[in-house]
């Protein structure tokens, strides 16, 4: 993608970039733009802390998951709803004008994506849209939608939530999502580091483990659907350092009721930055990290897309020690298919965010993970 | 016995003769292609070119995506943007998009002082989410950024360049064609008034545009929609909300769904219809305009086809011993009838394509004249070029082909009718008898009869309001063929009596006798110049009586000193107005005695769309002095402070939507239906679809809005009107400020300049009906040419020859002047007292301007004499037939 | 220059006329005419001014039709046959000579030679030999390219002459042919007609006042007021 064209596009550079090495005072916990540094020992409050928060520069909502029919056909889904705020781009400029209908101080782009089981034919949809009457988060709860994408809390009071999402007019789909698992906040104190700048950092909510219950429409048939869902909820206001050029993420539900999340900073010289994290969820809802030193990400298998010209390493091997045992554990992701990369058809930059099974040594079915690749549509380095 | 073979028969005669004949005499055949081409030509061009002016109701999204499902807007005034909300609410999960449409005209600032109204350029602005439109369909499959387009920017990466593009004030994007014909590219301005002011519009960039969707209008610019709220001073309003729907099998449904539901949450509230629907409603609103015009473009076709008729008609008459000899050597009758059908066909085939290449080219032109007339009378079109239109073009081929082999129906049937040489020579030379009904006095006496009749059948009432005045047509039709018909017998008389006046001069006398039993030929030059005659003096009635009654109009409507409105709106729309802050400054200078302000609203009645107007009526009563078609009982109606919903409406209102003094009228707006009681109908030649006027302070609380359209000032005594017009130009330079000679002068010449199309077409109708003269007795000399021999033997000189051919030329055209005289004034009754009253809901004052009929009577007769004096000096050459 | 020295005419009759009769309005033109002629037969037409003998030729030529009485071309009564027929029968069967020549104005001599060959239907190759031989024999040849304004009188009839034999006719009727000319062109005119018809074996009617051109012909009817009330042998 040489030619690096739209805005769009760009946004999406952002949103995937989420840190940047940014000279900021760290006491006054405030970036040069004004907006906020996830501050270690912040108290959450909920549901408040649910929506959004316009003092940090970047916020989103991503849900990814695996649906099941009656029959067992298993397909893969995302809902994304990114928040990006104005001012941070408006370089020297003042807060741009809008109105409540027509906002400019918030730009919304959304992503849905859907792995048909059935047919494993991918679809996804891109959406941009400025904070108004057509795209908005709450400030109380869990209320943000992008045209008719939506995710809100249920109104029944329990931790459950409702998500909307469709593919033009090809997938539809309405889901019940219930949280199996207490909220997981990962980082220290409250604050996830992603480099050695104390501002590349942000605040990391997940649901790890989410019951999964609706209906899904592809083309004119209708199903019920169940499954598990994993989202996270992270917000921030710093970019990627210069040396990353991109990243690789996991998170992976396993049948014995954990999960694992991963993510490996890549830097330009191919190794591993060393905030690269690993985290073992246990059955009760306690989260043990591991550093970048203590696990390892290794590529057995490749696709290039077609399209992007990208290679993906869309097969890898995690290998960790298992808290539990205190052996080493060898998990192998291995994608439903391998064309599951958006393709940016209005961003521009694609990448590969995939279901994938997850096998042990044995070759045994596990659990199931979603593994994201960015990056490797071509260098990305300078287009910041 | 084997039958004649026919098609290779027709091919022989079509390569040895016709074609021959057409290779021999070149200029005679290109000159009738050339009519026949003009005749298709203007017929074609105006097709287009209306055609194009009424289709020009280009939906944007049109252009970036595929056509939207629906469109919403309020029947009266803005949508509010709050109804975003509810849209929101009822398209719930349905993949879709609204796109909420901010519209507005506006027009380049004059550049000198003394510009006329009408010629600058308008132009479309819309404001739409810019953010938004990059979801819409042409983006995502050409992945074509909006606001990546400045390259002078040196501020880095395209996310900078796109806050600053939208938060720009003034930021534009323009089309293609105009950044390339004005030389606007991204970092140009463009200024325009918009409203009161002159506002320099940024150029961001060019629309990005899909060689799949349908071009551009050069004269759109798009805008982000809240700077478009924000520079118009109409925060929250809408023009519009679209919506498109996901492509899909099911995407007709899916809109029913949601249409019901739109519909049921509306209420009275909204509107929903299609583009569809708005494109219809622009073409029914022009409909009448359109179909005057295609009826004058068919006049121009039929005076080609006459021409046609005459010239192959002569050319049976010269090439008769070729079609006797033909026969001799046994072709059949009936072939050569087919042999000059086909001639025709072939004329009118070759004709028709020269003219849809020329009609298309003359419709470019066409276009900006009759966009101008729908921008004056009905909406804002950019309509600026023609397309072609592949049906228009069979159907003016078919027109031309069809209508050119029915002219030469006659001419074919007479040669058909020549005998074989053998009986060539011996006296028998068939008279051209002409169609039988010319000949049927009776008949035509039925056709004037019946034309009365039928001028009492009531308009044709179409959608929206529009009205044919259908039998006034057909009565006219009536009449002007029972007229051509009598001229016949007219010409009969005439000659008679003039025989006895002319008893001891020959010419006179030989010229009078071929008049006496006139010939078919004869007749039919008759039937044509009775009918071109009846209808230019009828033209000339018409044009009359709207000059008197403009005239006295302008008189008394403009009473008041100085006439305000917004520079950039120079047409029927009411986009463009005067903010309540600027109007009170302007009614607070000292000078100003009273003022009048209007405010005005398209609205949607049931029946179709009018317009409202709120403003002062004791001041519409003392400065515009309205002629009362129903004059209002009790002068309360002029006093804002009684009470009750009163309102006066235009006699246009009246007759469109069939109410009268004391019928209640609900009129809608943002605030709910309200009822008024009209009061009173007054005359107004200003607005053919009508106005409803009510107090402005109402309006105003209707609408929530006091921007006002209009502004007029009564000067206090001592003041000069040209020096406070300089003052108020000065301080608000988008303001139009027109004094009341300016104005009545404006408004005179832009009524002129509607009619001088009629004016062209009267010179041509009469220039061809005297030129079908001198057709006539071209082939009436050529069958005489043994006669000429023999006057010649008997020493007439040639300039007595062409004297008698003169005298016989000016007897007729004598005959055809009278009687279409007489026909005119039942034509110019029949157009001031129907076509007009029932079409546009106009009365005229009548005015018979006599010295121009008796002008167009001598001017005629004289160029006939002329004609047929030419004709005669040519026929005077003419050998014998039989001379060597 | 005698008929003798003519092939004699065969025995059959190409034409029969049987007591034909025509009025116009009260005027009876033609009172019960009736003589046949052979094919290959010259037969002249005599009689003064108003005597019918145009009209008699019309009716021959399938142009005019008698009230009474038939006239039979190759035993087919003509009475019977519609205008398209009669058309078909002087395209292909009967030529006809004018004392105004009738030449087409806008072709050229080859041209009118050619046409009715073409209006039968004939072969391009073919009609080219045949105007050429045809013109050749009329000795007109070097005038082919000549449109009629062009020609003399004596050279327009030779013309009128080729294109009236061109469709090899049975029947050549000849209307005045040499009423326009002067006695040397109408002199050689007359040869020219007496050697083709020989040559080809045409049968001619041939209406005149001339003695001399009688003398061409094997037989001469004199017709006065409508009848025929001399008949001659050569």
């Amino acid at each position: 993608m040489a030619q690096a064209k739209s805005l769009a596009r760009f946004l999406v550079l952002v949103f995937l970039y989420w840190f940047r090495c940014r000279a900021a005072d760290p006491i006054e916990w405030m970036t040069e733009e004004g907006f906020a540094i996830p501050r270690p020992g912040t108290k959450f409050n909920f549901p408040r802390d649910h929506g959004s928060h316009p003092d940090f520069a970047i916020e989103w909502w991503y849900v990814t998951g695996h649906l099941f029919e009656s029959n067992g056909v298993h397909h893969g889904f995302q809902v994304t709803f990114f928040r990006k705020s104005a001012q941070r781009l408006a370089a020297g400029g003042g807060v741009p004008e809008g109105t409540t209908f027509f906002g400019l101080e918030q730009l919304y782009l959304g992503h849905t994506a859907l792995l048909d089981g059935t047919t494993r034919r991918f679809m996804s949809q891109e959406r941009l849209n400025r904070a108004g009457w057509d795209a908005n988060a709450s400030l109380e709860g869990l209320e943000v939608h992008n045209g008719n994408w939506s995710l809100r809390a249920s109104n029944t009071g329990s931790d459950s939530m409702e998500l909307k999402g469709s593919i033009r007019n090809e997938a539809r789909f309405a889901l019940s999502l219930t949280p199996r698992k207490p909220l997981v906040i990962f980082g220290t104190n409250g604050v996830s580091r992603k480099a050695r700048e104390p501002s590349a950092a942000s605040h990391y909510l997940t649901y790890s483990r989410l019951l999964v219950e609706g209906t899904l429409r592809v083309g004119n048939r209708d199903t019920r659907v169940t499954g598990l869902a994993w989202m996270d909820h992270e917000f921030s206001s710093s970019q990627l350092g210069s040396d990353q050029v991109g990243w690789d993420w996991a998170c992976l539900q396993l049948k014995d009721g954990r999960e694992v999340m991963a993510y490996r900073m890549r830097r330009a010289d191919g190794t591993t930055d060393p905030f690269s994290t690993l985290a073992w969820i246990d059955a009760a809802g306690l989260v043990l990290h591991a550093s970048s030193s203590e696990f390892t990400w290794s590529p057995i298998g490749h696709w290039r897309s077609p399209s992007s010209g990208a290679d993906y390493p869309a097969e890898v091997t995690i290998t960790c020690r298992d808290p539990a045992t205190g052996v080493s554990r060898s998990l192998r992701l291995k994608p439903l298919a391998p064309n599951q990369e958006l393709d940016g058809g209005l961003g521009g930059i694609p990448y590969w965010e995939g279901a994938c099974q997850v096998l042990d040594e044995s070759g045994t079915e596990i659990g199931q993970s979603f593994l994201e690749l960015t990056g490797y549509a071509g260098s990305m380095k300078g287009r910041l | 016995m084997r039958l004649p073979a026919s098609l290779p028969l027709l091919r022989l005669l079509w390569a040895r003769f016709s074609w021959r004949h057409w290779v021999l005499a070149p200029g005679q055949s290109l000159l009738l292609v050339g009519i026949l081409a003009l005749g298709v030509a203007v017929f074609f061009a105006i097709r287009l070119a209306s055609l194009a002016a009424a289709t020009d109701f280009q939906d944007f999204t049109q252009i970036l995506s595929s056509d939207s499902d629906g469109v919403i807007s309020a029947p009266a005034g803005a949508l509010q943007e709050t109804v975003l909300l509810e849209i929101r609410e009822i398209l719930a999960d349905e993949p879709a998009q609204a796109v909420a449409v901010l519209e507005t005209t506006g027009t380049p600032p004059r550049s000198n002082e003394a510009e006329l109204i009408g010629d600058r350029p308008t132009y479309e602005l819309l404001g739409i989410d810019l953010v938004a439109a990059q979801n819409l369909g042409v983006n995502r499959r050409l992945n074509r950024g909006w606001f990546n387009q400045e390259s002078t920017s040196g501020a880095g990466n395209d996310t900078n360049r796109f806050w600053q593009t939208i938060t720009r004030s003034n930021a534009i994007f323009v089309s293609a064609a105009l950044a390339e014909a004005r030389k606007l590219y991204p970092g140009g301005s463009l200024p325009l008034v918009l409203n009161e002011h002159v506002v320099e519009l940024h150029v961001a960039g060019i629309i990005p545009a899909d060689p799949a969707r349908p071009r551009t209008p050069s004269k759109l610019l798009l805008m982000d929609l809240p700077a478009l709220q924000t520079l118009l001073e109409r925060p929250g309003s809408l023009t519009r909300i679209e919506i498109i729907l996901e492509e899909g099998p099911d995407r007709a449904e899916r809109w029913q769904a949601i249409r019901s539901r739109l519909v049921e949450r509306g209420g009275s509230r909204w509107i929903v219809g299609t583009s569809a629907d708005r494109r219809a409603s622009g073409q029914t609103m022009t409909q009448a305009f359109r179909l005057n015009l295609t009826i004058l473009s068919l006049l121009a076709l039929a005076v080609g086809l006459y021409l046609v008729f005459q010239a192959l008609d002569g050319a049976v008459v010269r090439r008769r011993e070729e079609i006797a000899v033909l026969r001799s050597l046994g072709v059949p009758a009936r072939d050569m009838q087919k042999a000059w059908l086909l001639e025709a066909a072939v004329l009118g085939a070759l004709g028709s394509s020269a003219g849809l290449v020329l009609g298309w080219v003359g419709a470019q032109g066409a276009v900006r004249l009759v966009g101008r007339t729908i921008n004056a009378l009905y909406y804002a079109t950019n309509a600026d070029r023609a397309g072609m239109d592949w049906r228009e073009a069979v159907l003016a081929l078919l027109l031309g082909t069809v209508a050119s082999v029915l002219a030469g129906w006659l001419p074919a049937k007479s040669a058909a009718e020549i005998p074989p040489a053998q009986s060539l020579g011996h006296g028998k030379t068939a008279n051209f008898a002409g169609p039988a009904l010319l000949r049927r006095v009776d008949l035509a006496v039925v056709l004037l009869v019946f034309g009365v009749v039928l001028i009492f059948l009531p308009p044709l009432r179409l959608s929206g309001g529009v009205r044919l005045p259908v039998g006034a047509y057909a009565s006219a039709f009536c009449w002007v063929l029972g007229g051509g018909i009598l001229g016949g017998a007219a010409v009969k008389w005439i000659a008679r009596g003039l025989r006895i006046v002319f008893r001891e001069t020959a010419t006179v006398r030989m010229g009078l006798s071929y008049l006496v039993e006139p010939s078919g030929r004869h007749r039919l030059a008759l039937a044509g110049l009775v009918c071109a005659v009846s209808m230019t003096a009828a033209m000339a009635i018409l044009v009359g009586s709207f000059n008197r009654t403009m005239t006295g109009w302008i008189g008394r409507t403009f009473q008041a000193d100085l006439y305000i409105t917004s520079d950039g709106a120079q047409s029927a729309s009411v986009d463009n107005r005067i903010s309540a802050t600027t109007w009170r400054q302007i009614i607070a200078y000292p000078a100003v005695e009273q003022a009048q302000v209007v405010q005005a609203a398209r609205v949607r009645l049931p029946a179709g769309d009018t317009l409202l107007v709120g403003s002062n009526l004791a001041f519409f009563q003392k400065y515009a002095r309205p002629a009362w078609a129903e004059k209002p009982v009790s002068d309360l109606t002029f006093n804002s402070e009684a009470p009750g919903e009163a309102a006066i409406v235009s006699e246009s209102f009246s007759e469109r939507f069939g109410v009268h003094r004391g019928d209640i009228v609900k009129v809608p707006s943002p605030t709910g239906e309200h009822e008024v009681t009209i009061q009173g109908v007054y005359s107004d030649y200003g607005n053919e679809r009508g106005s409803l006027m009510v107090p402005r302070e109402r309006f105003a609380a209707w609408f929530g809005d006091e921007q006002a359209s209009n502004l007029i000032l009564v000067l206090r005594h001592g003041n000069d009107d040209e020096t406070v017009r300089a003052a108020i130009r000065r301080q608000f330079p988008g303001l139009a400020v027109f004094t009341q000679s300016h104005l009545r002068g404006e408004a005179t010449r832009m009524f002129k300049q509607t009619f001088s199309i009629t004016y062209a077409l009267e010179i041509i109708g009469v220039a061809v009906a005297v030129a079908g003269l001198g057709f006539t007795l071209a082939s009436l000399l050529w069958e005489r040419r043994d006669q000429l021999a023999t006057l010649r033997a008997m020493g007439l000189r040639r300039r007595e020859l062409a004297a008698v051919a003169a005298w016989e030329g000016m007897v007729t055209a004598l005959a055809g002047v009278s009687v279409g005289i007489v026909v005119s004034f039942a034509l110019g009754w029949l157009l001031i007292y129907r076509v007009n009253k029932q079409t546009f809901g106009w009365t005229l004052e009548p005015a018979w301007p006599w010295l121009q009929l008796g002008a167009l009577a001598l001017l005629v007769v004289v160029v006939a004499g002329m004609t047929s004096w030419a004709v005669g000096l040519w026929g005077a050459r003419l050998p014998g037939e039989n001379e060597e | 220059m005698t008929a003798d020295a003519a092939s004699p005419p065969s025995a059959i009759p190409i034409l029969r006329v049987t007591e034909v009769r025509k009025s116009y309005g009260v005027r009876e033109v033609l009172r019960g005419v009736s003589f046949e002629i052979r094919a290959g037969e010259r037969l002249a037409l005599m009689g003064p001014s108003g005597s019918g003998k145009t009209t008699l030729l019309n009716c021959l030529g399938g142009v005019d039709r008698p009230d009474t009485g038939t006239i039979e071309f190759d035993g087919v009564d003509l009475a019977l046959l519609g205008s398209d027929e009669l058309a078909q029968i002087r395209r292909c069967r009967v030529g006809s000579i004018f004392q105004f020549f009738h030449l087409l104005p806008t072709l050229t001599a080859a041209e009118n030679v050619e046409l009715p060959m073409q209006l039968n239907g004939m072969g391009y190759a073919e009609r080219m030999i045949r105007v050429r031989s045809l013109l050749d024999r009329v000795e007109v040849s070097h005038r082919a390219q000549a449109r009629p304004s062009e020609l003399s009188g004596g050279e327009m009839q030779r013309v009128a002459i080729a294109r009236a034999l061109a469709h090899r006719p049975e029947l050549l009727l000849a209307d005045e042919p040499t009423g326009n000319l002067d006695s040397a062109n109408g002199a050689n005119i007359l040869k020219l007609l007496r050697e083709l018809t020989d040559e080809t074996g045409t049968a001619l009617v041939l209406v005149t006042h001339s003695e001399e051109a009688a003398a061409i012909c094997h037989r001469e009817i004199v017709m006065r007021d409508g009848e025929v009330v001399a008949t001659r042998k050569f």
